[in-house]
């Protein structure tokens, strides 16, 4: 079979050759010099600050973090910002002192305010770098609501309502319980606005301490088979920005990550009337 | 009976009896039709002959070949067939580069059906044949596909003696590597778990190490591959993106031959040859990997990875059947991010059985396959065994061809049964584990025309359904049309739908882990889907051969991984559609002892998804991001010189940088007021700021090696191999470790050397 064999071996080819072989060089030579990568973006992530502001406190301690930095086991980070706090009313600023503690092998740096933590009253914190960089965040404090339980002295089957006023955006969780074998067991209520009529701003639980009690202990129960006749109510007041939970993805400090907000707990006793014993006709 | 199971069965039922209803009647229809068969089988080893020329001319002659009947080339089985031959006076001429040409004349009586075993004197001298004559007669449209040989594989600089197709499909454009670890293979657009991979007709779900140097196929074993970057025809189903189809060679029929490899980073040992001189042969080879042993004494670098992988063919063949029993297990662990103690590991576990029966009673061959694919990943950290998916499949497979309407068909059915299974026990989430068994059927027709033998046309149509899905609509089309005698100008269309019966999840987000859960889809509605469309041209001007190819790939149902900045395997998913597009273009110089080829590929990958479903924290409802494998930009330029005594092959790659996603911020969160800040350390979470918005630095590198072969008797030979990849050092990074800021670059300067003991 006749073969088309026709290559050429001669100067074409050296001459493609060497042209390659120089462009190639030249490409070596320009492209990709730096191949530098720098991952992170420093613009966006500059800090984080996660801290609760308790009205009922004289010291609270704010976690703040450079966002940039890794979170390396057993290693003392530099902190070279500043961290402030300001009471928007008054417009009193403090900056704050650090302490660095050791949990769980990794080192944090909090930050100590002793600044009062007034009710109703927006506090700023504003965390900088040295370059001018700051992440700024707000909680507003919530008001000490006015706590009432009518009526008073209630027996084992009567509505108990505690009503609280002002409650602000942040919520409330507040809980009620009994002593029983020597502990106080808790129920947690979830409070619901007011009656038409009533103020915007009130909340209330409503319970009867025999619902309560046949409920936490899952079993039918009489308030005779308490040991006194007190009942519990703690709560939490939470400020507006407690809102967001901390999976979201929906990062409320700009320019950083966190939560801060101010809150109160409070801790109080009522009395119920025990002096019904349970018998048929009455406690079905 | 199940309503589901019940309608499914029914819909196998029909399809089985139309294929066995059918079947019959066709023979009886086509008795008297005219068979000329050729089976064209090399002298050297008793094997048959993979793109052998052959051409039958009107009239008989020894010398004056210009009335030519029909041309072509021999498929993967050393088979071709002439169509709607008449009764008459033929001569028949085949060629194959080192082999003596056949010239033989012969008569063609009516009602004729005859199969030819020819096989052609092996005869050293004849290498000159370097370009096929009546080329526009063998060119098929071939659009999307790239047909690979061992010899072009052996082009590739590769750590192993005759080359390695990983190695040489990281230098075609279009596919995109994350780097070299980690064995996951991007082709124009699609990621790996859209791509099929096929072995001598079995699926093998991921064939490709851990080192991206190598993979299941070395080129010493592969008898063809063919690249199927999209649009392709309908007797491929169950992809979305690519085909890769491997048909792995006979072992020698005629005489026994062995070899032993070792060098640095790999060991391998092979046996083939007779059971039966002429008729039966096995091959087994086994490769195992030392570069976790003495790669760091050579490259400074440990490689905390190995691998293995054994492959074994027995072949028959007769008058009137081949039959083959092919076998491939692989295995791998180790890590790819160095500076993690994340262990990976893959298995593929593949064998079966195929037969083609092209008895002259048939009008055309027959193709069953039968087999067993079985696949498992798993990830550990720090030794406990945290994540593990699997996926295996019995399967059943059919493919005929016969004449509807006086126009050949090809049609066939597939049945699988398959298994999933994925258990998640990370220490961040809960306990998980998923569990799927699904039957699946596929089907398909297509027909080719052909007018003037310029314009060929190819529709066909694929449908897949299993118990849970109805079955899909496949449309299949593929066009070529083909002018001038001596440049052989050609262009080409392809364009279809393609479902997907499963889908593959990995945190793309994280570079480190190749980690992927195989599930089964659910719902019919998010079945992964695309639309291919791809048209190219090709011309040959003297030696060089100029091709040209656009391409639209619309993807739809994309699973991926939610967003979240917890580091942790999120499997709960969003979806995303994709939109590819670009261009391949190639320049292709043969001239004897020179072969030079540039290669450039454009590419542009976009995903969308609702922000939402996805847990990005973008303000758009709608978020459009480049995905980490949008490489725009890669340049391969290759060559291969044959010196006398000696060969060198040169290797260039240049690519653009990858998308990857900034940090902006590594976080202990605390739940206030619960958590106390002087007690609590905090839970640690990676801020990620918007998806994939930055892309990596340019990569290049150069692979140079030369081989030479010593001769000590007639029947030893020592093949000594040297070379080098990324020549020039070049610090090309792999990704960035976002836990410990650590960069981490992929191989650099890889010195080798090996050797090759051949015994015959």
């Amino acid at each position: 079979m006749k073969s088309e064999n026709n290559f050429k071996t001669g100067s074409n080819i050296r001459i493609s050759l060497s042209l390659c072989a120089v462009t190639l060089l030249c490409v070596f030579w320009n492209t990709g010099c730096d191949n530098t990568l720098d991952p992170l973006d420093t613009e966006r992530g500059i800090f984080s600050i996660y801290g609760g502001l308790d009205l009922n406190s004289e010291i609270n301690y704010l976690r703040v973090r450079n966002l940039n930095q890794p979170i390396l086991e057993n290693e003392i980070q530099e902190f070279t910002g500043t961290v402030s706090i300001t009471n928007k009313r008054t417009s009193e600023t403090v900056i704050l002192n650090d302490t660095l503690i050791n949990i769980q092998n990794v080192f944090v740096r909090n930050f100590i305010t002793t600044m009062p933590i007034e009710p109703e009253t927006a506090y700023e914190v504003i965390a900088r770098t040295p370059e001018g960089k700051q992440v700024k965040a707000t909680a507003t404090s919530p008001a000490f609501a006015e706590v009432s339980v009518l009526p008073v002295a209630p027996d084992c089957t009567t509505r108990v309502n505690i009503d609280f006023d002002p409650v602000n955006t942040g919520g409330l969780e507040p809980e009620v319980g009994f002593e029983w074998n020597g502990e106080i067991l808790w129920q947690t209520l979830i409070p619901e606005r007011g009656e038409s009529g009533e103020s915007n701003d009130l909340r209330r639980v409503s319970f009867t301490p025999r619902q309560l009690i046949s409920v936490r202990l899952r079993e039918a129960r009489w308030c005779s088979e308490l040991p006194d006749n007190k009942f519990y109510l703690r709560y939490i007041h939470y400020g507006p920005e407690f809102n967001q939970s901390i999976d979201s993805d929906n990062l409320n400090i700009p320019g950083g990550a966190g939560t801060l907000g101010a809150y109160y707990r409070e801790f109080q006793s009522f009395e119920i009337d025990r002096s019904v014993i349970c018998d048929l006709s009455i406690c079905q | 009976m199940d309503y589901n199971l019940s309608k499914f069965v029914n819909r196998v039922f029909v399809c089985v009896l139309l294929i066995i209803i059918y079947l019959p009647v066709s023979e009886l229809q086509a008795q008297d039709r005219n068979v000329f068969r050729v089976i064209v089988i090399s002298g050297d080893d008793g094997n048959p002959i993979v793109g052998a020329n052959v051409l039958l001319f009107n009239g008989e002659t020894d010398d004056n070949f210009d009335d030519l009947f029909d041309a072509g080339a021999t498929d993967s089985d050393g088979r071709y067939e002439f169509e709607r031959i008449e009764p008459g006076n033929y001569t028949l001429r085949i060629s194959y580069v080192g082999h003596e040409t056949l010239i033989e004349n012969l008569q063609i009586a009516d009602g004729d059906r005859i199969v030819r075993r020819i096989t052609l004197r092996f005869a050293s001298s004849e290498f000159d044949e370097v370009v096929v004559t009546e080329r526009r007669q063998i060119s098929t449209g071939d659009v999307g596909v790239i047909s690979i040989s061992a010899e072009e594989i052996n082009r590739i600089p590769s750590l192993v003696a005759g080359g390695d197709l990983s190695s040489y499909l990281q230098t075609v454009p279009g596919v995109v590597t994350a780097g070299d670890r980690g064995g996951d293979l991007y082709i124009r657009g699609g990621n790996p778990s859209q791509n099929l991979v096929l072995v001598d007709n079995m699926q093998i779900f991921k064939p490709f190490h851990i080192s991206n140097l190598y993979s299941a196929f070395p080129g010493n074993m592969v008898q063809t591959v063919d690249l199927y970057a999209g649009g392709f025809a309908a007797e491929y189903s169950g992809a979305t993106s690519a085909i890769i189809d491997v048909t792995l060679r006979n072992g020698n029929m005629r005489h026994h031959q062995s070899s032993v490899t070792v060098s640095p980073y790999l060991t391998s040992a092979q046996y083939e040859g007779p059971l039966k001189k002429d008729r039966q042969s096995i091959m087994v080879q086994g490769r195992y990997s030392i570069m976790d042993r003495y790669a760091e004494r050579i490259i400074g670098e440990k490689q905390e990875f190995n691998f293995y992988d054994v492959t074994a063919k027995y072949a028959f063949q007769s008058e009137s059947v081949s039959c083959n029993v092919t076998a491939i297990r692989t295995y791998d662990s180790g890590q790819i991010d160095p500076s993690r103690n994340l262990d990976l590991s893959w298995s593929n576990t593949v064998s079966g059985v195929r037969c083609l029966g092209f008895d002259e009673r048939f009008n055309y061959p027959v193709d069953v396959s039968v087999g067993y694919m079985s696949y498992s990943n798993s990830e550990r950290i720090d030794g406990n065994p945290e994540l593990f998916s699997s996926m295996n499949d019995i399967f059943l497979r059919f493919d005929h061809k016969d004449d509807v309407f006086n126009f050949p068909m090809d049609y066939g059915f597939f049945i699988g049964f398959r298994s999933f299974e994925t258990i998640l026990s990370e220490r961040f989430s809960d306990f998980l584990s998923l569990k799927a068994n699904r039957a699946l059927v596929k089907s398909y027709a297509q027909m080719e025309y052909s007018i003037a033998d310029r314009f060929r046309i190819q529709p066909g149509i694929a449908l897949q359904f299993t118990l849970e899905t109805s079955p899909t609509f496949e449309p299949r089309l593929r066009m070529a049309y083909s002018w001038g005698k001596d440049d052989g100008q050609e262009v080409s269309l392809a364009t279809g739908i393609y479902y997907q019966s499963y889908e593959g999840i990995s945190d793309t987000r994280d570079a480190g882990t190749v980690f992927t859960v195989i599930k089964a889809n659910e719902y019919q509605e998010q079945q992964p889907r695309a639309v291919h469309g791809i048209a190219g041209y090709e011309i040959n001007i003297g030696m060089f051969e100029l091709n040209l190819e656009g391409y639209v790939k619309d993807h739809q149902n994309i699973p991926v991984s939610r967003w979240t900045p917890l580091a942790r395997f999120e499997l709960e998913t969003a979806l995303a559609d994709g939109f590819t597009y670009g261009f391949d273009t190639r320049v292709e110089l043969d001239a004897g002892r020179f072969y030079g080829q540039a290669a450039y590929g454009y590419s542009n990958v976009e995903y969308e998804a609702v922000s939402e479903s996805l847990g990005a924290w973008v303000e758009e409802d709608i978020f459009s991001y480049n995905p980490g494998h949008d490489q725009r930009h890669k340049l391969n330029i290759i060559g291969s010189y044959d010196f006398p005594g000696f060969t060198t092959n040169v290797s260039w790659e240049f690519s653009s940088g990858r998308p990857f996603t900034k940090v902006y911020g590594f976080d202990l969160s605390l739940r206030v007021p619960e958590e106390d800040p002087m007690t609590t350390a905090g839970t640690a979470r990676t801020l990620f700021s918007k998806p994939f918005n930055e892309r990596l630095p340019v990569q290049h590198r150069l692979d140079v090696s030369v081989e030479r072969t010593f001769r000590f008797h007639e029947n030893v030979a020592l093949l000594a191999k040297i070379g080098a990849n990324n020549i020039y050092d070049r610090n090309n990074i792999f990704f960035y470790n976002l836990n410990t800021l650590q960069r981490v670059d992929q191989t650099p300067m890889m010195p080798y050397i090996s050797l090759t003991a051949n015994l015959n």
